[in-house]
């Protein structure tokens, strides 16, 4: 039987840009990917690993540089001129596909890759004329291109050398002439949001008190745990966890009290760790604009899909947006989608998500549902009505109540029925059910009223 | 199909309407669009959808209103930034810091040039007509603009002076812009206005300003001139001054043509009394009586030179019979996020919170006659420097003649030596807040301060404690 000559038509570059991300901001995630994968991999780590994204809204373009390994001349041209087809996978390295440095072309006119390494004074260049490209795939006439024909066409190569770089090595990404659909991709304030959500960033050891006890955990047990220092306009990012939380009622701020450390096993072996807060008083849902909300999946520090991918595994989806936590994946058969939204579908994916459907989700919904039967009747002042000679509720009331707990005596001299308002913190109540569960009167007060 | 356009003006304190506002309205109008303005944060703009909402800014220090203005429009728009547009003067200036805090990348300058704001007409928005209407039924109301033409017949100015953002907003100076035609299609379009505002930076240094003149004349604004049933005195108004270094006597005698009222002269340096008092002089010769004088103070000046520039003006009114009006102006760095800047050199916190404390009682001008002013600032410039240490209380409730808290105050103060006056102004500067001063107060150990700093606090709190301490001395 005479084989059929395979053909990969330009199309296909298509799909691989504009095609592959639907939110620009995936630009950036994927370029810190690439960039801390290089980090990870240099052998010659003298200088403080370093990503620096510079925005210019200005001029239109946006830089994103790392100072890892960088690539070798006499294999640059062959690198950067790979598409799908990257040598990481199986090396622990995040990206593997070999497409994530192409994300950039489907926003700009002109994309261009610097890079050298150290011991060589040779800068590999590639420039690619993205508007060229753009051209080529809308005009009828040039159909049937093949993918490596329209590669060369809107591509160039080449090399130069550079003395005082020598000792440097670092690999370079510039996009020119920067266009997105609704200008997001130069809406700093956005970015940075986005980022300190995604990138594998450090905690911010000023406002999150848990920062060491949870970093030692991963970094003890997730080899592919890593934080890097990135830097948006030379202002360094962190994971935007804090101590106090700010919540969508217009309550008080609720504060964490502790984290809790897990790890999910599938038999022995451990595919994941994470940690989630126990907050103070558990009211309502967390704030979505502050970027914390949610239990988020992690590989290698970075995000996969947003703060809702594990609303499933709680009882309601909401109670996913009054949690706060990390889990990080360390099982090599959970692969990350190319958009990173989701793991590829198969059966790890779906024991993994049973796992933390039972381990966490059902447990933390448990107590969501618990407290939030409790709060809705304390969360102003609750007011109990009381027989003027019937003094029970005051007193076995004030054996237990806390220094928190206030209690005043409103029109107890004029009124013939005495209302007492009592407002309690939600521990306090807590401590009450728990130890009084044998009076009559409280358990008569709950009923009716709670 | 017609977009649906919002204007907006941050909710700060203005006297002249956003005239680049005007432009733009007069754009999206032309080109058959609905366009509504709304001053600050307005809650019913939320619940209509808005092709594009423009947000004008103005001066840096009022940073922070303006930024929330611009936060909160964009919620409105989902974070759209292509629906969103920022410009005007603090953009301009400070692009790249308004960006950093926003995340919206401003426009900067001014919109001169085709397809500033649309791809598909060559329309130039700052060739526009301001748009006269824009505030109708608008509850803001700018009151000068039902009588007053606002335009320029010159951009730019030919100096780079460091105070100024002239050279940056308008980098290119234009000596003649046609003001006639301009003026004219005001007219036909919207109604006959009183006046004429021209906001020209630096009039004098065009070679066109004969044209200039000629054509204000032609306009109706010739001396003495009057608008209207009512026969009002019409008033041409070079709003950004004149240039006293680059003034001629031609200049002069062509102004003293016009309905010019008044005649704006800076005096920003006492280096230039002799050449500012011979160019005011002038502008008597030639009948030019009322003239307004704006004053920087707090850069690279004294409370007593400043006092003195002051002075200078009272005195040619007096020997001239002019009104000289003289409007002391706070100076702020272009780049300050609000006004709380002090030229450390030689004021402080507490003398420019005084000086803007007389400048209160008199609605920000200084008044043109002698006696009231020897009284406001002082008959001398140490008497000056003596009121600029005054507490609040004292100077706020001066009458003509000093009072008995009054003289008891300047009998405290005159007892202290030069080094205990610089301590009470360093703690008065430091405690801007009442409750911060009683804090002080109540840690400083020399009795003599304590005395004349009860003076500064507030009263009720401070009567008893001052009678047991007069007892006690």
């Amino acid at each position: 039987m005479k084989a059929i000559p395979f053909k990969a038509g330009m199309y296909l570059l298509e799909t691989l840009t504009s095609g592959m991300y639907n939110d620009p901001l995936s630009i950036y995630r994927e370029y810190i990917q690439n960039s801390v994968d290089s980090i990870d991999q240099s052998s010659l780590p003298t200088d403080e690993p370093h990503i620096k994204i510079d925005l210019d809204p200005f001029s239109k373009s946006v830089k994103i540089y790392d100072n890892g390994d960088g690539i070798r001349a006499d294999s640059a041209e062959k690198t950067l001129s790979s598409i799908g087809s990257s040598g990481k996978l199986g090396t622990m390295q995040r990206g593997f596909r070999g497409i994530g440095r192409l994300g950039g072309i489907a926003f700009a006119k002109k994309v261009i890759f610097k890079t050298t390494t150290k011991g060589e004074s040779i800068v590999s260049t590639q420039e690619w004329d993205c508007e060229g490209l753009r051209k080529y795939l809308r005009s009828p006439e040039h159909a049937s291109m093949t993918i490596e024909e329209l590669f060369s066409k809107v591509s160039v190569f080449s090399q130069n050398s550079v003395e005082e770089l020598t000792n440097k090595s670092f690999f370079e990404v510039q996009l020119i002439d920067v266009e997105s659909f609704r200008n997001y991709i130069f809406d700093i304030q956005r970015i940075k949001k986005y980022l300190v959500q995604v990138a594998p960033l450090p905690f911010n050891p000023d406002e999150f008190s848990f920062h060491d006890k949870i970093r030692n955990f991963l970094s003890e047990n997730v080899t592919q745990y890593g934080e890097y220092r990135i830097t948006v306009n030379d202002e360094q990012l962190f994971r935007p966890y804090k101590d106090e939380l700010e919540i969508t009622s217009k309550q008080r701020n609720d504060l964490l009290k502790s984290v809790e450390l897990f790890v999910l096993h599938v038999g022995d072996t451990p595919i994941a760790y994470g940690w989630y807060g126990n907050r103070r008083d558990l009211l309502g849902a967390i704030r979505k604009g502050i970027g914390v909300s949610g239990l988020r999946i992690k590989v290698g520090n970075l995000q996969i899909g947003d703060q809702h991918l594990l609303d499933r595994c709680f009882r309601e989806n909401r109670f996913n947006s009054y949690t706060i936590g990390e889990i990080h994946v360390c099982d090599q058969s959970l692969l990350p989608n190319s958009r990173r939204d989701d793991f590829v579908d198969n059966k790890e994916k779906s024991v993994l998500y049973n796992l933390i459907e039972r381990k966490i989700g059902l447990p933390l919904s448990k107590e969501i549902r618990r407290r939030s039967r409790i709060q809705p009747k304390v969360k102003t002042e609750a007011t109990v009505e009381v027989a003027p000679n019937d003094a029970d509720v005051e007193d076995s009331n004030k054996p237990h109540a806390s220094p928190k707990s206030t209690v005043s005596d409103n029109k107890a001299e004029s009124s013939s029925s005495k209302t007492i308002t009592i407002t309690f913190s939600s521990d306090t109540i807590e401590q009450l059910i728990n130890k009084c569960s044998d009076c009559k009167t409280l358990q008569q007060i709950l009923q009716e009223h709670i | 199909m017609p977009r649906n356009i919002l204007l907006v003006e941050p909710n700060y304190k203005t006297k002249f309407p956003p005239l680049g506002l005007m432009k733009i309205s007069s754009y999206h109008k032309l080109l058959g669009d609905k366009v509504q303005f709304v001053k600050g944060i307005s809650q019913n703009a939320a619940y209509e959808y808005w092709d594009r909402i423009y947000v004008t800014t103005l001066f840096t220090y009022n940073w922070k209103v303006t930024v929330d203005t611009i936060l909160h429009y964009k919620r409105l728009v989902r974070g759209d930034l292509s629906r969103l547009l920022v410009g005007g003067i603090m953009s301009s200036l400070e692009p790249k810091a308004l960006w950093q805090e926003t995340g919206v990348v401003p426009k900067v300058g001014v919109l001169s040039y085709p397809n500033a704001l649309d791809e598909d007409n060559d329309l130039i928005v700052d060739e526009m007509l301001p748009d006269y209407h824009l505030f109708n039924g608008v509850q803001h109301n700018y009151t000068l603009i039902d009588d007053s033409y606002f335009g320029y017949s010159t951009r730019g100015c030919v100096h780079k002076c460091d105070f100024c953002g002239v050279h940056r907003l308008e980098p290119k100076f234009i000596e003649y812009q046609g003001l006639k035609p301009y003026i004219e299609a005001i007219n036909d379009k919207y109604d006959e206005k009183c006046h004429l505002i021209l906001f020209d930076n630096n009039i004098l240094a065009s070679n066109k300003f004969d044209n200039v003149i000629s054509d204000i004349l032609d306009l109706g604004f010739e001396k003495g001139a009057k608008f209207g049933p009512t026969r009002k005195m019409r008033r041409l108004d070079f709003n950004q001054g004149t240039d006293a270094r680059l003034m001629t006597r031609h200049h002069v005698e062509l102004l003293a043509k016009t309905a010019i009222n008044p005649l704006r002269i800076a005096f920003d340096s006492i280096r230039y009394k002799d050449l500012y008092i011979k160019k005011v002089t002038l502008a008597a010769d030639y009948g030019i009586t009322k003239l307004s004088n704006y004053i920087l103070y707090n850069h690279n000046d004294t409370p007593e030179d400043f006092w003195e520039r002051l002075k200078i003006n009272i005195d040619l009114n007096s020997h001239y019979g002019l009104k000289i009006y003289s409007f002391p102006m706070k100076y702020i760095p272009l780049n300050a996020k609000d006004r709380s800047y002090v030229d450390e050199k030689n004021w402080n916190w507490y003398f420019t919170r005084n000086v803007q404390r007389i400048l209160n009682v008199m609605k920000g001008s200084v008044m043109t006659g002698e006696d009231f002013f020897f009284r406001a600032f002082g008959s001398t410039p140490e008497e000056f420097r003596t009121i600029l240490h005054m507490p609040e209380r004292i100077l706020m409730f001066r009458s003509k003649e000093p009072q008995a808290e009054e003289l008891d105050w300047l009998k405290k103060f005159n007892a202290l030596v030069e080094s205990e006056r610089a301590e009470l102004i360093s703690i008065l500067s430091k405690n801007r807040s009442k409750a911060s001063l009683q804090k002080a107060y109540t840690k400083l150990n020399s009795l003599k301060l304590k005395k004349i700093l009860l003076y500064y606090l507030p009263e009720p709190a401070s009567t008893p404690l001052f009678e047991v301490l007069e007892g006690d001395a």
